[in-house]
């Protein structure tokens, strides 16, 4: 399920001296490369963009690494950076491609809902799974960015909601609704069987 | 941002089984809601498919290794090109070169015969020249030897001052320091000379001469003289003086 928090709050010790040595810094940056790669996929729906802004946070993260105080959480230090890094990356992409910002965060795709549901009514997987896994990512379309970061930090890293409300600066109520209606957006967009969202169990 | 979901709904229950995030009761009795309701077991394998694909395919195999240290790799992609750039011209300035140097051999390829691109010792070329008759490759006027010093070194060789007993019969090419040494015969009363003219840049070890030939060296601005004889003392080169001119490709 990814990096266990354990890990990640084992590397965030602080190291000797008042800033990170390259060796620390490296292992650092290593723990934390998958989840900054995810909230940067989160804010830009892009691989190659997500990979390049995580590159050039890493490379801000170090050349600003003596401002980095070792006994406070490197992730969420770096978050920030990553998250300044993807807008800033988001902004230059809509202003080249003359897309409007507001679609990146709510605008549903047209040709994304469109497809065919490889659900069938008793939401079984029909048997090409790729098909289905590509669905699930065109999917993402569909989220806003907060949602989409949020949903890939909890499913993907299985990070709790206090560890994600502290990677986006958010509320950890803010970032469980985020995950809650995402999944549900995804069902909904992939075919669902019907549930009642306003019934109860008896 | 809103709150997480009601508690009260089967999609927040769901929310919470899929969270782990139910007491064993409630878990309970979800499972058994799930066991009579199958859209809502459904519904939870659909979830589990869905976290499924995403941890494929954005689990941490899908990101590339990346250097903490190095630049990001849009400043890489534009070094790249930049790279490539560089590249370009460099391989453009090699071809230039390598055309250049082809276009300005072809001058010496038409000189006369007696231009060597086979590297020799002063001593060979004098036996040889001996040998031979001390006959000059190319015999020329005073204004072709200018020539030919304008067109190979851009300058002068000032020969107004040579006495009458020293006679320029001609010149030779070959290869001694350069490949492009130019040999002057003279003869200086009937006695054989020759003075080899060579770019000072081109300087090197000299091979030694053989007992009764003698070499007196002497530079002068960007060329090195050497003279050759069987002469106790230099003849021709303390006369010889270059004066500075446009530099010439031929005519």
């Amino acid at each position: 399920m990814g990096i266990p928090d354990e890990n990640v709050t084992r590397l965030e010790e602080p190291g000797p001296g008042n800033h990170l040595s390259p060796n620390e810094f490296g292992e650092r940056a290593e723990a934390a490369r998958h989840t900054l790669w995810l909230i940067a996929m989160g804010m830009t729906n892009d691989r190659h963009m997500a990979e390049d802004i995580v590159q050039e946070t890493l490379a801000i993260a170090w050349r600003k690494s003596k401002q980095f105080e070792p006994t406070t959480s490197f992730s969420a230090w770096t978050a920030a950076i990553v998250r300044n890094v993807a807008l800033n990356s988001r902004r230059k992409k809509s202003r080249q491609t003359l897309v409007n910002p507001e679609q990146l965060d709510s605008t549903p795709s047209q040709d994304a809902t469109s497809k065919k549901s490889p659900i069938n009514k008793v939401g079984r997987i029909l048997p090409n799974q790729q098909e289905f896994d590509d669905r699930v990512v065109a999917a993402l379309d569909d989220l806003s960015s907060a949602a989409r970061s949020c949903l890939l930090l909890r499913t993907v890293t299985g990070l709790s909601y206090d560890k994600i409300s502290e990677l986006l600066d958010i509320a950890p109520g803010t970032a469980m609704s985020h995950v809650y209606r995402a999944r549900k957006a995804l069902r909904d967009r992939l075919g669902h069987p019907r549930c009642s969202s306003d019934g109860g169990i008896a | 941002m809103t709150d997480g979901p009601d508690k009260k709904t089967v999609e927040h229950l769901l929310a919470l089984y899929i969270d782990n995030a139910l007491s064993p009761e409630e878990r309970a009795e979800f499972e058994e809601a799930m066991a009579a309701d199958p859209l809502l077991r459904a519904e939870f394998e659909l979830q589990n498919q869905i976290d499924a694909s995403l941890e494929n395919a954005f689990g941490a195999a899908n990101v590339a290794k990346l250097d903490p240290f190095k630049q990001s790799l849009s400043w890489s992609r534009k070094l790249m090109r930049v790279a490539a750039v560089l590249f370009f011209v460099v391989s453009m300035f090699v071809l230039y070169r390598q055309y250049s140097n082809e276009f300005n051999k072809r001058p010496n390829t038409n000189l006369p015969s007696g231009y060597a691109q086979v590297q020799t010792t002063m001593q060979a070329y004098f036996d040889d020249a001996m040998t031979n008759g001390f006959e000059p490759g190319w015999i020329c006027s005073g204004e072709q030897f200018d020539e030919t010093f304008r067109m190979l070194y851009g300058i002068r060789i000032v020969l107004d001052d040579l006495p009458s007993n020293v006679k320029l019969s001609g010149l030779g090419y070959t290869a001694i320091q350069s490949n492009q040494t130019v040999a002057l015969f003279v003869r200086v009363d009937d006695e054989p000379v020759l003075v080899f003219v060579d770019p000072a840049s081109m300087k090197g070890e000299l091979s030694p001469m053989n007992e009764g030939l003698h070499r007196y060296e002497k530079a002068m601005g960007k060329l090195l003289f050497y003279e050759v004889s069987r002469i106790e003392e230099p003849r021709v080169i303390n006369h010889l003086s270059i004066a500075r001119c446009k530099r010439r490709h031929g005519k």
